[in-house]
């Protein structure tokens, strides 16, 4: 006999074997696993039953925590925009490709944060009036919408004014393109020192001509109430200069070359100090604010080739 | 091992699969079938319990066995019934730690023949205790059913086919 024979042997020995139906013995014993039933649970080891109950809570605990993560990173699109609101005062923004955008009081625009990968740069202005001056790039133009206008362009200096009735746009430097988003076939082009009133569904005002140097005075004296970001706007007790607020001397060096390209040259890439201030009035002219930040110690001035042309370099 | 408890479907099917043959076993000690069930439901329980700690490397039979053995031991020495009488107590206990887990084996295979011979035609099922139960050759069969050897032959390894898959957990019986 085999080993099987044997065991069949021995099995018919088994008198009275008892046959349950196992699926109700199952389904009596998951009733058992779902209750609480403390007297068939004496004859356990308490020890086990407790790092069962552990590892059980520490394993829904773990799900809960992934899930709860994971949801919360699904549904939180990544930020490609942000929003700038100004109220009685105005504000500087820096984008990340160097253009500085000059919120006026009571606006609102929204503007990129990430660079990466774009084919436009786009900006809203949904509220009040901006002035934009736009680093230079050919790849990826600026477009900013403005009510029912887009303005286009590559690299240049240009104001938006929102008016009561109209959108005044004044073109400083280069060279922009508005048309009307409701009808792209209406187009101005507008050349330096150029400005353009648009009516809502009026598109053939003809542009008119200002002085550019003018509208730069204009702009730099709008300046005069622009706080940067994070700036403090301190009175000088000593009557010296109530104009003065404090600045990040990075975006004080970022904005004088962009407004003084032909009259300013760093002598080698500037590097500033992240979290250095300095105490400054950006309405006086170009030579007062550099002899201030030679003497507060920040930068070194040396004259250049042309008359009124400086040449700076970090101290 | 510890894979086949973690799955609670896994585990379901072992249930299933040892539930008649540990019960006629503890059965076969405490004679009484309300207390045997108690017995093998707590063992499963246990195991159930324990299966994240379950760190052996021996077969599921064993290892089901052994915890079947404790929990008829504890539940011997916690029931008044059996606290009585210390001397059966004793008897019981010293016998267990004798017992070998093969001694579990004729119930696993009394199990799974019952099971195949209940899912069987009649006339099979009779050839197959005639041969496995009775103890008659196949000629013999042949003669008191009026059928040819060739039929008795074909039936009977058809069967034990049956009976091999139902046994498909247990390679060493076949050895």
């Amino acid at each position: 006999l085999n080993k099987f024979d044997k065991i069949i042997e021995e099995s018919k020995k088994l008198d009275g074997f008892l046959v349950q139906d196992v699926d109700q013995a199952w389904n009596e014993f998951s009733k058992l696993l779902n209750s609480d039933n403390t007297d068939v649970r004496e004859l356990h080891h308490i020890n086990n039953t407790k790092t069962f109950k552990i590892q059980h809570l520490l394993k829904y605990a773990v799900a809960i925590v992934i899930i709860i993560y994971g949801l919360t990173y699904i549904s939180k699109p990544l930020k490609y925009t942000e929003t700038a609101y100004t109220k009685s005062n105005s504000d500087i923004i820096t984008l990340q490709d160097g253009t500085v955008i000059y919120l006026k009081p009571n606006s609102e625009l929204t503007y990129p944060v990430r660079f990466n990968d774009i084919k436009f740069r786009n900006i809203e202005l949904k509220k009040g009036s901006a002035m934009f001056n736009v680093a230079s790039n050919k790849d990826i133009p600026f477009i900013v919408i403005t009510d029912n206008t887009r303005t286009e362009v590559i690299g240049t200096i240009f104001s938006i004014n929102r008016k009561e009735d109209f959108i005044e746009f004044i073109n400083i430097e280069g060279v922009i393109q508005i048309s009307e988003v409701s009808n792209p076939e209406h187009k101005k082009i507008l050349n330096k020192g150029q400005i353009f009133n648009y009516y809502q569904g009026v598109f053939d005002i003809s542009i008119t001509e200002r002085d550019s140097l003018v509208e730069i005075q204009q702009i730099t004296q709008d300046l005069v109430n622009t706080r940067l970001p994070n700036s403090n706007k301190t009175l000088s007790t000593k009557g010296k200069n109530s104009l003065a607020s404090n600045y990040f001397i990075r975006d004080v060096i970022n904005h004088l070359i962009k407004h003084n390209k032909e009259y300013l040259k760093v002598k080698k890439k500037y590097k500033f100090k992240r979290k250095q201030k300095v105490l400054i009035d950006l309405t006086q002219d170009l030579k007062t604010i550099l002899n201030e930040l030679e003497k507060s110690g920040f930068i070194s001035i040396k004259s250049g080739k042309c008359k009124d042309c400086y040449i700076i370099s970090p101290k | 091992l510890n894979r086949a408890f973690e799955n609670i479907n896994d585990f379901q099917n072992i249930f299933k699969e040892y539930y008649n043959p540990l019960l006629n076993f503890i059965n076969s000690y405490l004679h009484n079938i309300e207390n045997s069930k108690e017995v093998v439901q707590n063992t499963f329980l246990k195991v159930w319990e324990n299966r994240l700690n379950i760190d052996v490397n021996s077969s599921v039979k064993s290892y089901l066995f052994q915890i079947a053995k404790n929990t008829m031991i504890d539940y011997i020495r916690k029931n008044k019934k059996y606290s009585l009488n210390l001397e059966l107590n004793r008897e019981i206990e010293q016998n267990f730690t004798q017992i070998s887990t093969d001694a579990i084996d004729p119930y696993i295979i009394k199990s799974a023949i019952l099971k195949v011979m209940a899912q069987l035609k009649p006339k099979n099922k009779e050839i197959f205790e005639l041969h496995k139960f009775e103890g008659l050759t196949y000629v013999e069969i042949a003669e008191y059913l009026n059928v040819s050897k060739r039929t008795v032959d074909d039936n009977i390894s058809r069967t034990l086919k049956y009976l091999k898959e139902e046994l498909k957990d247990h390679p060493d019986f076949f050895d």
